[in-house]
């Protein structure tokens, strides 16, 4: 006798389940179960995953739900086949898109429909059979209970029996037995698990009262009576069902009956097809096309290699019979292409000539010698499907995803979805909440945890004086305890961020489908790592601004000039471009604009594309983990000669002077050191850049040593190698994609060479974008000789554009850049705008309709500035137009002479209401606010780039960035800016106690140290930080990173 | 009494408790009362129903946790005892 738990959530059971789907399996393990079911509420989304862990540790998974029915009823569904899989996952969808959000409910009648395949248990106390037992009503539970038979059959319905040592089970047991007894019908013994351990029981009290949104207190009387619902040894139910034997034997056959579904084989996905509709197969027409397109891109006859690589990579894609998806993708950007959307290929699929070919990728994989292996090789098995990964502007994005559900429906496709895990700060609050801490020290300590120099919470806590004492009381370790439990845990589902997945076959079918907050998106309940293991093509479909901010530089040139140019007709070799670079004035250049890649222009010379795509892809966590930057950076400097860790790498490692830079490298190295074929060195990569591989990394690890030591490659050599490759891990760029990043960033780089006007107008029309803010790039366009100039309402549009005015080209913001307007105002203003310039405030007031408080704004901002009354009067005026409702309408005329005196704004006043309601400091500079603390002894930044390494020095301005990323070691780096440029400051770790505060959050700074300087690069050394006070409204100019 | 898991509580079920009061038990290995002392003198248990357990209250310092037995002693009508797993004691739960 054998007792399998057949009822059983995990976390994804959402504010419920208190134990994840891997500690679940792993404990099942421990106690000897053979199988066990998952059966969250109304999700799937913990399935894959458990079927995974599950598979991984030869417990066999029975896959199930438990759902909720129209009343509100639960039943617990599980998956006996295929067919029955597919029929859960269409109920669940069905219940998600026909039901509020968040509360999916299923109607009976669709079980009728949808229960082939499928075991219903009558469900824990909520089920319609057991309330009614419970109640006493035995002829109601009886009656409801031949219905579900009469559903799923007598073999296909069981009567749930739980004990879990709870008042109401007895009474309630009995009654069920006694109704399955009359009915034939057979029973089962569940358990209700909930979490995997007993001691697990608080957190499941702790997210019971987060999901009724109250303390524990006044949660009672939702909260379970007893700890029992863990999951239990086998042998502890068996005692517990002592008397009733036939209960625990019939979990064993079930779990029997349900290996015919194991979700990890049989899923039966299949991505479309492709039909020419002329009879020629996918794979012909596919190798006609790709002739077609490479006689136009390379002339006939073709070059040799470019037919080898071609007819390489046409048969492994014939071989893994994605002819169909290539075709597809081709298809989906034939609609981008022909409506001129900014689109351009990313990651390992740039390295395929094919995509090129097809449209999928902007470069020429052959001129500049990218390897495929990385995303067709011939050991990726059928299931183990390339992504393709496609970037867009914004807008063209939008529109795709439009474009993908017309064609292929909710049936067809779905996004897929991210957990958003609960992280320290949020848990924090949660647990908080719920153990009733006072809300004032609940929120202190969350703020600390949030901040980027935050430990684990016990230190922090010690570290804060009105904590520390408490740490002793009970209730304080519980909220310790618990928070550690809960971080990690899913909180919520959401989009990811492009992921899509298309299937041939309903895919309804194969994963539940819900609807999301966006009209015409829906989205799966499964993440990458789930899609990805179920073998489904995922599509990312990424945002890149940048793309948008190159379209419209290129557009504004177009409207300027009347230059036409397309980005693929840009010459990559113009040394004015590369000089710029050289100089690192890349500030509004993508992947080129970082602190940390400006210094690195400065030390190194990039002078080709092919130095640009290196460039790009250095400064990433795998390099730099992986200790290739300084060698990098010294051997092009000379300082050190190029070595390899073993003469075969030579040829892997040449183009990058011996150290790891790009995902490819690794690959090439594990094929020359071990004799791994490309596929299996692939996999290798893969293992490593995944949370769940740890087995298989080891095992390759394993294989890797085995395979050097039969090369001839010693130990320690073949460990140093290893070290690397482990240290580089995912974290890098392929070089493919490096390539697609550079290419894009210099396209943008020579935008800002020879059309800076059209530059800086389309990178502030494009904001947000991330990096700088909008003040620091108006800063960068100044010191270009581009003015910025403020709003005016004759001269503004919505967006900002370009006048040309007597010292040259400027920028004139936009009205999107005024705080308080929005798309109706915008839209009133554009179309009001045409009928010719305002003659006053009161032409503007009238004539508009405007919200009060937008056109004070208006007002604040100068944008009547010409009208020859200051803020004030205008304000003042402003005031007159609005009467009480019977008052006389106010008439037309010259209010000057009746104007009481106000007074003008300050400059600094002026400043901070720039700040404040557009952003940018327009009418002055905001180091005008800090300019008169500035003390003695302070140096500019124009001169700390001629200063000495090891002088000291001391620098001030406004914080333009700060980061503290998880590669820099505790380190913490300021971009500081003031009236000449910026400044760099790097902040060692043991500053950080001291100066917490001020280096964390200070909107402006002067710091004491000492010049490092390395070549033309030049940091400030922080000894000891000075606080700058400055209006608050400055400090939303930081962009802080971690 | 113990409330209903994530239900509403039947009020028909509602009963009101006197304090309880410390009895003396003899259990056998598993924890099941056999004997218990009423008054002064010591009843042999005859039947005793399944057991009920609360665990609760944790949060507040002072956790609840108990095992309640409906019994039958030899001599008189049935009662409810359980067993404060915390203090290690029993008591006799009767309702007003």
């Amino acid at each position: 006798m054998t007792y399998v738990e057949l009822h059983c959530h995990s976390c994804f059971s959402l504010r419920e389940g208190a134990s994840t789907p891997l500690e679940l399996v792993l404990r099942a393990g421990e106690l000897g179960y053979t199988a066990l079911a998952l059966t969250d509420h109304d999700s799937l989304a913990g399935a894959m995953q458990f079927a995974q862990a599950a598979k991984a540790w030869e417990v066999q998974a029975v896959i199930g739900a438990e759902v909720t029915l129209s009343d509100g009823a639960h039943l617990t569904l599980l998956c006996e086949t295929p067919r029955g899989y597919a029929n859960l996952s269409r109920l669940l969808t069905r219940a998600n898109l026909t039901s509020p959000r968040g509360e999916p409910r299923v109607r009976f009648e669709w079980l009728i429909e949808h229960a082939e395949g499928l075991i219903a248990l009558s469900g824990c106390r909520k089920g319609e059979v057991a309330a009614l037992a419970e109640r006493g009503e035995l002829r109601a539970a009886g009656e409801a209970a031949s219905r579900y038979r009469d559903v799923f059959g007598s073999e296909g319905y069981f009567v749930e029996l739980q004990e879990n040592l709870v008042y109401e089970d007895l009474p309630r047991n009995e009654g069920l037995v006694a109704l399955a007894r009359d009915l034939g019908l057979g029973i089962v013994a569940t358990n209700n698990v909930h979490y995997h351990l007993q001691e697990r029981h608080r957190l499941h009290d702790v997210l019971v009262a987060v999901r009724h949104h109250t303390n524990l207190e006044e949660a009672r009387p939702h909260l379970r009576a007893n700890a029992e619902f863990y999951l239990k040894p086998p042998q502890e139910m068996e005692r517990l069902f002592s008397d009733l034997p036939e209960a625990i034997t019939n979990t064993a056959r079930i779990a029997e009956r349900c290996r015919g579904f194991d979700l990890t084989r049989d899923l039966g996905y299949v991505f479309p097809d492709y039909d020419s509709g002329n009879g020629r197969s996918a794979d012909e027409f596919l190798r006609d096309l790709c002739y077609e397109k490479a006689r136009e891109h390379y002339r006939s006859p073709l070059p040799e290699q470019v037919e080898i690589r071609m007819l390489k990579e046409l048969d492994l894609i014939k071989s893994s019979k994605r002819a169909g998806f290539f075709l597809r993708l081709w298809d989906l950007l034939r609609f981008a292409h022909e409506r001129q959307m900014p689109v351009r290929g990313r990651g390992s699929s740039v390295g395929s000539l094919v995509c090129f070919l097809l449209g999928l990728s902007g470069i020429d994989p052959i001129k500049y010698d990218l390897a495929v292996e990385r995303f067709l090789n011939e050991a990726r098995p059928d299931s183990d499907v390339p992504d393709i990964d496609l970037d867009f502007g914004r807008e063209a994005r939008a529109e795709m995803f439009r474009h993908i559900f017309e064609t292929y429906t909710t049936e067809r496709a779905a996004m897929v979805c991210n957990f958003i895990e609960y992280r320290s700060a949020s848990a924090i609050r949660d647990v908080g909440k719920a153990l009733g801490l006072p809300e004032g020290q609940i929120d202190k300590i969350a703020k600390r945890m949030h901040s980027r120099f935050a430990g684990g919470l016990e230190d922090e806590l010690a570290a804060m004086p009105e904590f520390a004492a408490r740490m002793k009381f009970p209730i304080w370790q519980d909220f310790l305890r618990l928070v550690n439990e809960l971080r990690g845990m899913p909180r919520h589902l959401s989009q990811h961020s492009g992921g899509v997945i298309i299937s041939s076959t309903r895919m309804d079918e194969q994963v539940p489908v819900e609807a999301t907050a966006m009209p015409n998106r829906f989205i799966c309940q499964w993440d990458k790592d789930s899609v990805a293991d179920a073998g489904f093509i995922k599509l990312d479909l990424l945002g890149y601004p940048s793309l948008d901010q190159l379209e419209r530089g290129l557009r504004y040139v177009e409207q300027r000039h009347g230059r036409l140019i397309k980005p693929k007709d840009i010459d990559l070799t113009d040394p004015e471009v590369y000089a710029m670079i050289q100089r690192g004035d890349t500030l509004g250049i993508v992947q080129i604009q970082s602190r940390a890649q400006i210094q690195v222009l400065l030390r190194i010379k990039v002078a080709r594309i092919e130095d640009l795509i290196i460039q790009v892809a250095l400064i990433r966590p795998g390099p730099i983990q992986g200790g290739a930057v300084h060698p990098y950076i010294a051997r092009c400097l000379g300082q050190e000669p190029v070595t390899y860790d073993h003469p075969s790498l030579e040829p892997a490692l040449k183009e990058t002077k011996g150290v790891f830079v790009f995902q490819e490298q690794v690959i090439q190295a594990a094929m020359a050191i071990a004799g791994f074929t490309s596929g299996k060195a692939e996999q290798l990569r893969r293992a490593m850049s995944r949370k769940r591989s740890r087995e298989a990394m080891e095992a390759l690890r394993d294989e890797f040593f085995a395979g050097a030591a039969a090369n001839g490659v010693d130990a320690s050599t073949a460990a140093t190698i290893y070290d690397k490759i482990v240290a580089f891990s995912s974290f890098g760029f392929p070089k493919s994609h490096a390539a697609a990043m550079a290419v894009t960033a210099y396209h943008i780089a020579w935008l800002k060479r020879y059309y800076p006007a059209e530059f800086y107008c389309a990178l502030l029309n494009e904001q947000p974008m991330g990096f700088y803010s909008p003040e620091v790039i108006a800063n960068d366009a100044r010191r270009h000789d581009i003015a910025v100039l403020g709003l005016d309402v004759n001269q503004s549009g919505v967006e900002c554009n370009i006048e040309e005015t007597e010292s040259g080209d400027a920028v004139r913001l936009g009205y999107r850049y005024v705080k308080g307007l929005g798309d109706a105002a915008w839209k009133h203003l554009e179309e009001e705008g045409k009928a010719g310039p305002y003659r006053s405030l009161w032409d503007f007031w009238r004539r508009t309709h405007l919200g009060r408080e937008a056109i004070e704004h208006l007002i604040q901002v100068g944008a009547f500035a010409w009208t020859g009354l200051h803020e004030r009067e205008l304000l003042w005026q402003l005031g007159t137009f609005y009467q009480p409702l019977d008052a006389q309408m106010p008439l037309p005329v010259s209010q000057a002479e009746t104007l009481p005196a106000l007074r003008v704004l300050s400059d600094k006043e002026q400043i901070v209401t720039d700040l404040t309601l557009t952003g940018i400091a327009v009418r002055g500079r905001s180091m005008d606010l800090i300019a008169d603390q500035l003390h003695e002894g302070i140096t500019p930044s124009r001169l700390v780039n001629h200063m000495q390494a090891g002088q000291r020095v001391t620098v001030a301005g406004l914080v333009a960035v700060r980061q503290s990323p998880e590669t820099a070691k505790g380190f913490v780096f300021h971009t500081l800016e003031d009236y000449d440029g910026l400044i760099n400051v790097i902040t060692a770790p043991r500053l950080i106690p001291k100066f917490r505060r001020l280096i964390e959050s200070a909107p402006a700074l002067i710091v004491h140290g000492h010049i490092e300087r390395q070549e033309r690069s030049v940091n400030v050394i922080a000894e000891r930080f000075e606080a700058l006070p400055v209006a608050s409204t400055a400090g939303g100019r930081v962009h802080s990173f971690g | 009494m113990v409330g209903h898991t994530r239900g509403t509580a039947d009020t028909r079920r509602i009963r009101r408790l006197k304090t309880p009061r410390s009895v003396e038990v003899e259990t056998a290995a598993d924890g099941t009362p056999l004997r218990v002392q009423l008054g002064s003198a010591w009843q042999d248990v005859t039947s005793v129903r399944r057991p009920w357990r609360i665990d609760q209250h944790w949060w507040r310092g002072e956790p609840v946790r108990r095992d309640y037995y409906c019994l039958a002693p030899a001599d008189g009508p049935p009662l409810t005892l359980y067993h404060d797993l915390v203090g290690d004691e029993w008591f006799r739960q009767e309702y007003r």
